[in-house]
């Protein structure tokens, strides 16, 4: 292949990357405004390793809150819908780590690290936490766990499903897939050249620049 | 600022590195021009960051970092000056193309293109350290190095515990971060990137210059290294490029080691003799000790080096043992240089500490209170069944069910990951010239062999250095074979890419072979799990405890040397303690055994100081403390000292203040003054 073809086939295959990125972005932005915002409480919820009804009365938590009773607090609410995201504001009576989103797409099916999901992004001054799906779908049940530590008192507040998504959500591919869109299209271009240098090689094997080297060179 | 000063050295690195990239002038330099003898400068990069490690440690165990490291950049800049005058004065653009044979390959584009976007992506992200050993030994040591400007072994006070590690990942992190007045950890990540990039150009640069397409996908396979050696199935967490841990430089620096040497042993295979191998052996022997003083490790991964090296000389000069006598000279020369470098660094090291901190390195650690070579003769004496020990015997059968079951890459367990990378240099036996072929046969070999070596390593290290416990279990088993894998798979990468070179199939087979290794980590790799994919709030607890340990300095001022903390963290494992003592570098943290959780004088616990409102006074008098950190509270803690806190504790519970000053009274009893601006005005 020429210089010339090669950075024409390079040219096209960014156009083809960027075409793609964006449609793939205009699609997930679609899907994920299919769900519906709603917010959830924790009375809601079925809780592990919880307890709500410890009655002491300590700083300024009270009996409305909940209290942790070992490393593994789970606050599972079933959903059946369509899910893209959830967002939660959590205090803390000792700092909180490891804010985990599982979840299930089928009844019965086990939660699993393949399912689960970091914050996306974190208001240190609200202590809101905001997670993000994917992709938009339907979701059986969602699982919270708020903290490893055991004997924390937490208040959680304002929980939303499906949180509307921000405008630099909306307009800016993350980070993978903006290196995919620069990296790809060279690697698929060499990845042409050599397949169209092998596929003349075999079919004129005598001629051309492109001879093949000589094993006893 | 840490982004200034990060690519100030990064171009301190570059001019450098094009500077011995064409200092070979006269009859080599119309040869290099001419393409005719073939001698990349692919690992000029990295020998050249290497050398500057070794610089920076002499100059730090003479006490004068600092000065080492403005060495460096001042040697950078006359080395530009130098090479805008052979710009100038070189009239027929002999000078020009000479540059752009040497340093514009697609070796150097991946050596600094890779490192200067992982560094932009850092900074875009601006991680912070969060995981244990980057408070407990990795992070807090290169902040220690930064603060103090000096190595951490000739501090009098530090926060520091493990004060005799070797020091090469923490220079390297000084390196690029000296010119900064902030530490930041992503710079500390960008600069072990940098190292990472310079392997990955070293690497690359075994296919041949003009081959864009196998150098491409070769760097596919090199970057996707990392992720494919941690990665054990889909969802964990990886920390591949954004870690302090030293794991995967070891692992990327020893196939940097054998990809400089086979850089440097030429395309068409003539065998290295006189100025050539000396230049080859330098460059390896520069890379191999760094190596050793990365981590105690770094010595049998240095012999390896060895081994690997040593093999692909006697296989490249195999044909004249028969007539030339010399040729046994040059083989041992080699093997002792290589191996000798190994040793020395990390002889050197263990004479420093003599020096610096009485301490005797060559004790192993652990239980059994062990030197490393009596480590080895008793582990061999086991091994043979002399002797043998019914946990030896335990932890050997849980080493070998390990390796057949346990899952450590995306390749699957131990076996399959080997058995895949041994795949990889089958292709590149098959993708040899003939002549050339028992080089890739000697270089499976040794490092097979270096494998077996490595693993019989890793199991005395469990058997003795470890808890009964611990070693049963096999802790962090993943983590410290993936040294071992990641060096195995860039190595096989080394070898096909070096058989590659030139051959017309060469391209198609690496692209083959990136292809596999891309599907094996997109089916159990997710990018939200990468550094890519993590976000502040994976930050969040770490930005809590530096704003409060912020408080801590701001309130021990400028004079630090009377102050001490106390920190109170109730019910801690031990996590914040280090996370603190990271944070408050210079400030000295009150330890004994990481406590940091008081309780009442009658009950038991872990790291508990055990006080009541009678006697903290006597103790914090004892012990020298001024500052109390009140980082997490409990209720016992509230109920029993509240009446000591003159504001009650009411600037704790909003949120305010965490930091209280330690007033005595002349009765023996003690006051906390909370900590604001303005107090301590009124204090002083």
């Amino acid at each position: 292949m020429s210089k010339k073809g090669f950075v024409r086939l390079l040219a096209a295959l960014y156009a083809a990357a960027v075409l793609l990125c964006a449609a793939g972005q205009l699609l997930w932005v679609k899907g994920m405004t299919q769900a519906e915002p709603r917010s959830l409480s924790v009375q809601e919820a079925q809780l592990s390793s919880i307890r709500t009804d410890y009655g002491a009365k300590w700083l300024d938590y009270t009996a409305t809150d909940i209290l942790t009773t070992d490393n593994d607090a789970r606050l599972v609410w079933t959903v059946r819908e369509k899910v893209s995201g959830l967002r939660v504001c959590i205090q803390a009576s000792r700092p909180v780590d490891d804010v985990e989103l599982y979840y299930t797409t089928a009844p019965g099916q086990e939660y699993s690290l393949e399912r689960r999901l970091s914050p996306v992004h974190f208001d240190a001054e609200r202590g809101e936490y905001t997670f993000r799906l994917p992709k938009a779908v339907r979701v059986e049940s969602l699982r919270l766990d708020p903290t490893s530590t055991a004997g924390c008192f937490l208040k959680l507040k304002e929980i939303h499903l499906n949180p509307p998504l921000t405008l630099r959500e909306k307009l800016l591919p993350a980070a993978p897939e903006l290196l995919c869109v620069a990296f790809a299209p060279p690697l698929m271009a060499f990845a042409v050249r050599e397949l169209l240098t092998m596929i003349r090689e075999i079919k004129y094997p005598k001629e051309g620049p492109a001879a093949p080297v000589s094993r006893k060179e | 600022m840490a982004a200034e000063a990060f690519f100030i050295m990064w171009l301190a690195l570059a001019v450098l590195s094009i500077f011995f990239a064409v200092l070979p002038t006269g009859k080599h330099r119309l040869c290099v021009q001419k393409g005719a003898c073939g001698k990349s400068a692919a690992a000029v990069p990295l020998c050249t960051l290497c050398g500057m490690i070794l610089v920076l440690l002499a100059f730090g165990c003479a006490g004068a970092l600092r000065i080492g490291a403005w060495c460096i950049l001042l040697c950078a800049e006359a080395a530009g000056v130098v090479l805008v005058v052979r710009r100038r004065r070189s009239k027929d653009g002999g000078f020009a193309a000479l540059l752009r044979a040497r340093c514009c390959t697609p070796a150097w584009g991946v050596c600094f293109g890779g490192s200067a976007l992982l560094a932009v992506l850092l900074a875009v992200k601006q991680p912070l350290f969060t995981q244990w050993d980057e408070f407990s030994f990795w992070g807090t040591a290169a902040h220690a190095v930064w603060r103090h400007d000096a190595l951490y072994t000739l501090l009098e006070t530090t926060n520091l515990e493990a004060r005799t590690y070797p020091p090469a990942a923490a220079l390297l992190s000084y390196i690029f971060t000296f010119l900064s007045d902030t530490f930041a950890p992503w710079a500390l990540y960008a600069a072990y990137g940098v190292l990472t990039f310079a392997v990955f150009g070293a690497v690359v640069g075994l296919a041949e210059e003009k081959k864009t397409a196998a150098a491409a996908f070769g760097t596919l396979l090199c970057v996707l290294a990392p992720f494919a050696v941690e990665s054990a199935g889909a969802g964990q967490r990886l920390n591949a490029y954004a870690t302090a841990y030293a794991d995967h430089m070891l692992g990327v620096l020893t196939a940097g080691g054998c990809a400089v040497w086979l850089g440097s042993t030429g395309r068409r295979g003539t065998p290295l003799c006189g100025g050539a191998l000396a230049a080859a052996l330098a460059k390896t022997a520069c890379v191999s000790a760094v190596l050793g003083l990365v981590k105690d490790v770094g010595l049998p991964l240095g012999l390896v080096v060895f081994l690997v090296c040593t093999a692909d000389h006697f296989a490249n000069d195999f044909l004249r043992y028969k007539k030339d006598g010399r040729a046994w000279l040059r083989l041992v020369c080699v093997g002792a240089v290589l191996a000798g470098t190994a040793v020395l660094s990390y002889m050197v090291w263990a004479k420093h500490l003599a020096a610096a901190l009485d301490s005797d390195r060559s004790y192993a650690g652990g239980s059994a209170g062990l030197s490393t070579v009596g480590m080895l003769v008793s582990g061999i004496k086991e091994l043979l069944g002399i002797g043998r020990t019914e946990h030896f015997s335990a932890v050997f059968s849980a080493m070998v069910g390990a390796f057949l079951g346990r899952r450590v890459s995306v390749f699957g367990s131990g076996i399959l990951t080997a058995a895949t990378i041994m795949g990889i240099f089958a292709l590149a036996f098959a993708l040899e010239r003939k002549g050339q072929r028992r080089r890739v046969v000697c270089f499976a070999a040794a490092s097979g062999i270096g494998f077996a070596g490595y693993y019989f390593f890793q199991l005395l290290c469990y058997v003795y250095v470890f808890s009964a416990h611990d070693g049963l279990n096999l802790v962090s088993y993943g983590r410290y074979m993936g040294i071992y894998y990641l060096f195995w798979l860039l190595g096989a990468v080394c070898a096909l890419l070096h058989a590659a070179a030139g051959r017309r199939q060469g391209c198609m087979t690496v692209m083959a072979c990136a292809a596999l290794v891309l599907a094996a980590c997109w089916l159990n790799v997710r990018v939200q799990d990468t550094f890519l994919g993590r976000f502040d709030a994976a930050w969040a607890e770490q930005t809590v405890i530096e704003e409060r340990a912020q408080q801590a300095l701001a309130a021990a001022g400028a004079d630090s040397d009377d102050d001490r903390v106390l920190l109170v963290a109730q019910w801690d494992d031990g996590g914040r303690w280090y996370r603190y003592a990271y944070a408050l570098e210079p400030l000295p943290l009150y330890h004994a055994g990481l406590d940091n959780t008081i309780v009442a004088p009658e009950t038991e616990g872990p790291f508990s100081i055990r006080l009541d409102a009678q006697s903290i006074g006597g103790f914090l008098r004892k012990e020298g403390i001024t500052l109390l950190l009140l980082d997490v509270v409990d209720y016992d803690f509230w109920a029993e000292f509240r009446p000591l806190f003159t504001d009650g504790m009411t600037g704790y519970e909003q949120g305010s203040c965490h930091v209280y000053r330690v007033c005595q009274q002349e009765d023996g009893s003690v006051l906390f003054v909370p900590y604001t601006a303005k107090t301590e005005a009124v204090h002083e």
